[in-house]
């Protein structure tokens, strides 16, 4: 009877040992939230009153860059990259590269005061954007996600500090195969 | 001051357990009578060290004195003073010294118990395995958990922090650790005197006999510490759910489920000296799990709720877990000729039969449970995929395994040892048949449906039918001494279990939620019961603002609130309408904004019956520790030592 | 072959008259009629959800919160899954069924917003290996139980002079 005992064992150890092996390699404390199903689709629909009473249609804007930035008044990082966005949106006023805001988990006021405080004058969508969270999958803030003119979503940011205008920028000469605009 | 005396006895732990260790070892080897002694009395400077720093640390939480590293992060002068004094277990460090202390206690229970034979190698190894697990935590408390360290304060520095509020807002959550680690740390007794009996050879003497009563200690404090987490679950976190098939839940259970089959298959041993591998193999798992367990919860590794994840340790434990695998599975395999069983089962329809069936069982579920937790581990590394498995997958599963369990639980009691005719079973297993049916009849009649439930029921009937039968005829023969003893606490253990069984069941099958948005004055029907929304009620609290919602349920007036803590941290707190049929919880979903709340109820019957069967198993395990008999009958059967020859019967 | 006395039995065998044992064999048939009408009844009820709204709570009790670490949908109360929430009852009312609206949320969140692991492909494993592992253990108790049997454990047989030694000591101790 020694032969299989041994073998027995053998094969527990091999098990337990791979098992910790797994254990030993896995990431901690990643948030596994986050996900990027989004990019390579067409954005979907996105539309709504914005804080300046207008109306916002992402439809229309095909043809033109978009970026579609999803933020909150409590939200840390939105705060350290607002003043990124501001300088991109100063960058691009008069072109074809487009920003518009979504807010995420917050309310109207709040949102005004964020945007009297930081500056910032793009459409900002506040009103019954639950849908869009969803469509678009998002699950906390900041994200920002970039738009071809084609409509479809090619890039999505991440991340506790939120994008720089640079990021922004460098992706768009990317994607538009260095052409520029 | 705290710091200084609390960092001497961390050191002064350590060392000792280093020292004492070193000195039995070698005691062992030469035979030195003189040096074992002075190891054992260096062992007791661990068991005064433990001591001295949970006490520091308490001095320092209970004086606030922030200069502290641990008090800096986690006390507070708002903190009111039980959960001040249960602030030691809110953060690692602090579990990781109760744990020590735990420890040292169990340690100087040995140390007392087994004075006059500590001549003997076998208990001595087992000192020096405690030793072992003693100097891995202390070594913890010296480096990556060191809650004594010195801070200065800022210049501007008003309060700590205090505790998370989730962890204030319950006396049970005070509880739930301390009970947790009395069941843990209270397995590695019993483990130490597995190794020793493996290393030294001699696993035929009945040790593992001998030390059932701390794994029965430590098995009830589990069930106790289990019971009062889920107890807690479901007062506080608003949906009406009190197990979730969390990782950490999970994990925590795994140890309950080896620890169990343990104390069943060791009576297999006691009579026939037989499953020797089985009852090894399980011991040293459950003490195994409890490290792997800690791990899971450190290292945060599988998110949950629970997890707090803590960068250095996580390894240190993952390690741990590792070396006690290894050294575990190395001893068995050695001593493998030395376990192999005098006796065999000759018949599957016995009382052997349905242990190892039992043992089969457990195991199953075990393996099942950890499967499933960290499946998702093992498809991230093999295939980069990102998948979830949660509570569907985990109730599919287990409910075969608890019914199976249900069926042996019903069976085992009744059967005889060795061999069982039909027509015994028949005879015996009548009127718990009769019970099994007259349970779904009587749920029937209640309007309970549904195939699934209702076989649990009738299961539940049976297995309680074959307890109270085991439990009439023991009292009927011995009057009250029919209610302890270990077969007669153990039927009572059974009907706890039943009765959690039963409430699980009917709880989770017959589950009724939703979710309304009510107006000032505006009402609702729900499960037979009328909600009315009366309004809101605002109390300012020094540490929170308790914003409470009043809602009518046919005349009772329940508050479901969200506190708004000062430390800028907000949590809801449900309102529970309870009785001995069913329970309806309300939840406050958010800050109401406007004049309507939103609101979540949970109607499940018989919760009260889980928490029921909770106390019931421990007052169970209390009366199964108790003698049956004050003096052994002559006629009792003993352990058969191993090669012996069974004599045939001359005349 | 007389059966083992078991000394927790008050009456040892039972007795041996006809009409117990016939007795006993009516109780179990009764029961097994009753047992079975009462599951009968049991499996024709319905213990789904009632209203619509217990729907979109046992719908979101399968989704898991994006935001959250491990609860579900119908457990936590933070923006996105009070949003899902939203989601699922306009879509409930709609008339969608479970399993569109659960693929909606995969074509969002990915495969691991849903609790239920995959039963096909590499995840399905999750849900085969509980059941291969126990029909192995199962098998290799069986055949450990046989290889003893067949091993010759020996079953004393009560020979003619065993019995009459107990017969002669009952007549001694005049029971």
């Amino acid at each position: 009877m020694r032969r299989p005992a041994l073998v027995v064992a053998g094969v527990l150890a091999l098990a337990i040992a791979g098992f910790v092996l797994l254990l030993a390699t896995s990431e901690t404390g990643r948030s596994s939230s986050v996900n990027f199903e989004i990019v390579g689709k067409v954005a979907p629909p996105l539309s709504g009153e914005t804080l300046a009473g207008e109306q916002f249609d992402l439809f229309e804007e095909r043809g033109n860059w978009v970026v579609i930035n999803f933020f909150a008044s409590w939200c840390v990082g939105c705060r350290v990259e607002h003043p990124e966005l501001v300088t991109f949106a100063d960058r691009h006023e008069d072109d074809n590269v487009k920003l518009v805001a979504v807010m995420f988990g917050d309310t109207e006021e709040r949102a005004i005061e964020f945007f009297a405080e930081l500056g910032g004058e793009w459409p900002a969508l506040v009103e019954d954007t639950g849908s869009i969270h969803i469509d678009y999958g998002v699950t906390g803030v900041p994200e920002t996600l970039l738009v071809a003119p084609s409509g479809r979503v090619i890039r999505k940011w991440v991340g506790s500090s939120g994008v720089t205008a640079d990021e922004l920028d460098a992706a768009i000469e990317t994607a538009s195969g260095g052409d520029g605009d | 001051m705290n710091v200084a005396l609390g960092d001497a006895s961390v050191v002064i732990a350590f060392t000792a357990s280093v020292i004492a260790s070193i000195a039995l070892l070698v005691a062992l080897r030469t035979g030195d009578a003189q040096l074992r002694r002075s190891g054992i009395r260096v062992a007791w400077l661990v068991v005064i060290g433990s001591i001295v720093s949970f006490v520091m640390l308490e001095r320092a939480l209970i004086t606030r004195d922030f200069t502290t590293r641990f008090v800096f992060e986690n006390g507070s002068s708002r903190t009111p003073a039980l959960y001040n004094f249960s602030t030691a277990w809110a953060a690692l460090e602090g579990t990781i010294v109760l744990w020590g202390l735990v420890l040292g206690g169990y340690l100087a229970v040995v140390l007392t118990k087994f004075r006059d034979r500590v001549a003997d190698p076998l208990v001595t190894w087992a000192i020096v395995v405690m030793l072992a697990v003693c100097t891995f935590f202390f070594a913890l408390m010296l480096g990556p958990a060191d809650p004594f360290q010195r801070v200065t304060l800022p210049a501007d520095f008003i309060d700590g922090p205090g505790p998370n509020p989730l962890l204030q807002n319950h006396p049970l959550m005070a509880a739930h650790p301390p009970l947790l680690y009395l069941g843990y740390v209270g397995f590695t007794v019993p483990f130490a005197f597995a190794v020793a009996a493996l290393v030294t050879g001699r696993v035929g003497e009945g040790w593992l006999v001998e030390t059932r009563r701390w794994t029965l200690f430590a098995w009830g404090f589990l069930t106790l510490g289990i019971v009062a987490g889920a107890w807690w679950s479901y007062d506080v976190l608003g949906w009406g759910g009190y197990w979730g098939w969390d990782p950490v839940e999970n994990v925590s259970f795994l140890p309950w489920l080896t620890g169990t089959a343990y104390l069943h298959s060791v009576m297999i041993q006691e009579r026939r000296g037989m499953l020797r591998v089985w009852n090894l193999s399980l011991l040293c798992s459950t003490f195994a799990l409890t490290i792997l367990g800690t791990f899971i919860t450190r290292s945060g590794v599988l998110e949950s709720v629970h997890a707090f994840s803590e960068g250095a340790v996580g390894p240190l434990f993952l390690g741990f877990f590792g070396f006690v695998s290894a050294v575990v599975i190395g001893l068995i395999a050695w001593r493998g000729d030395r376990l192999r069983a005098p006796g065999r089962i000759d018949s599957p329809l016995s009382r052997e039969g349905a242990f190892l069936a039992n043992n089969l069982v457990f195991a199953m579920f075990a393996f099942v449970i950890l499967l499933g937790t960290v499946f998702p581990l093992i498809v991230e590394a093999l295939r980069d995929e990102r998948i979830s498995v949660g509570v569907p997958y985990f109730e599919r599963m287990t409910m075969p395994v608890g019914m199976v369990m249900l069926f042996l639980m019903a069976v085992a009691p009744v059967l005889p040892w060795r061999k069982a005719s039909g027509e015994l079973l028949r005879k015996r297993l009548e009127w718990p048949a009769w019970m099994g049916i007259a349970a779904m009849v009587l749920a029937v009649l209640l309007g309970g449906r549904g195939l699934t439930p209702m076989i649990a029921f009738g299961l539940a009937g049976f297995a309680g039918g074959a307890a109270l039968r085991q439990i009439a005829l023991a009292t009927r023969r011995s009057g009250w001494r029919g209610l302890v003893g270990r077969t007669n606490g153990g039927m009572i253990v059974h009907l706890g279990v039943i009765l959690v069984a039963v409430a699980f069941a009917a709880s989770n099958s017959y589950l009724r939620q939703s979710e309304f948005t009510l107006e000032q004055g505006e009402s609702v029907v729900f499960a037979d019961m009328n909600l009315r929304f009366d309004g809101l009620e605002i109390d300012d609290r020094p540490e929170k603002i308790v914003t409470a919602a009043l809602i009518d349920i046919d005349g009772e007036t329940l508050r479901p609130a969200i506190n708004q803590f000062v430390v800028g941290i907000t949590i809801g707190t449900p309102d529970t309408a309870g009785s001995f049929t069913r329970d309806t919880q309300v939840a406050l979903i958010a800050l109401p904004d406007s004049s309507s709340v939103v609101i979540r109820v949970t109607v499940q019957p018989l919760i009260s019956w889980l928490w029921i069967g909770g106390v019931l198993v421990a007052v169970g395990t209390v009366f199964s520790a108790f003698p049956h008999r004050l003096h052994r009958r002559p006629i009792d059967p003993v352990s058969a030592p191993a090669g012996a020859v069974e004599e045939p019967l001359r005349s | 072959m007389t059966e083992p006395v078991n000394k927790h039995d008050s009456a040892s065998t039972g007795s041996r008259s006809p009409f117990a044992a016939q007795w006993r064999w009516l109780s179990w048939a009764l029961m097994a009629i009753a047992g079975v009408a009462v599951l009968i009844i049991a499996a024709s009820g319905d213990t789904g959800p009632s209203t619509d709204g217990e729907r979109v709570a046992q719908l979101a009790g399968t989704i898991r919160c994006p935001q959250c670490r491990g609860q579900s949908v119908a457990e936590s109360d933070v923006t996105i899954a009070r949003e899902i929430r939203a989601d699922i009852r306009e879509r409930v009312a709609s008339g969608q069924s479970d399993d569109e609206i659960r693929q909606i949320y995969i074509d969002r969140f990915g495969r691991s917003v849903v609790l239920t692991p995959d039963a096909g492909g590499f995840t399905g494993l999750v849900w085969i290996v509980p059941v291969v592992a126990a029909a192995f253990g199962v098998a290799a108790v069986g055949l450990a139980l046989h290889r003893w049997r067949g091993d010759g454990a020996q079953t004393v047989q009560a020979t003619e002079a065993d019995r009459a030694l107990v017969s002669e000591l009952r007549k001694q101790r005049g029971s």
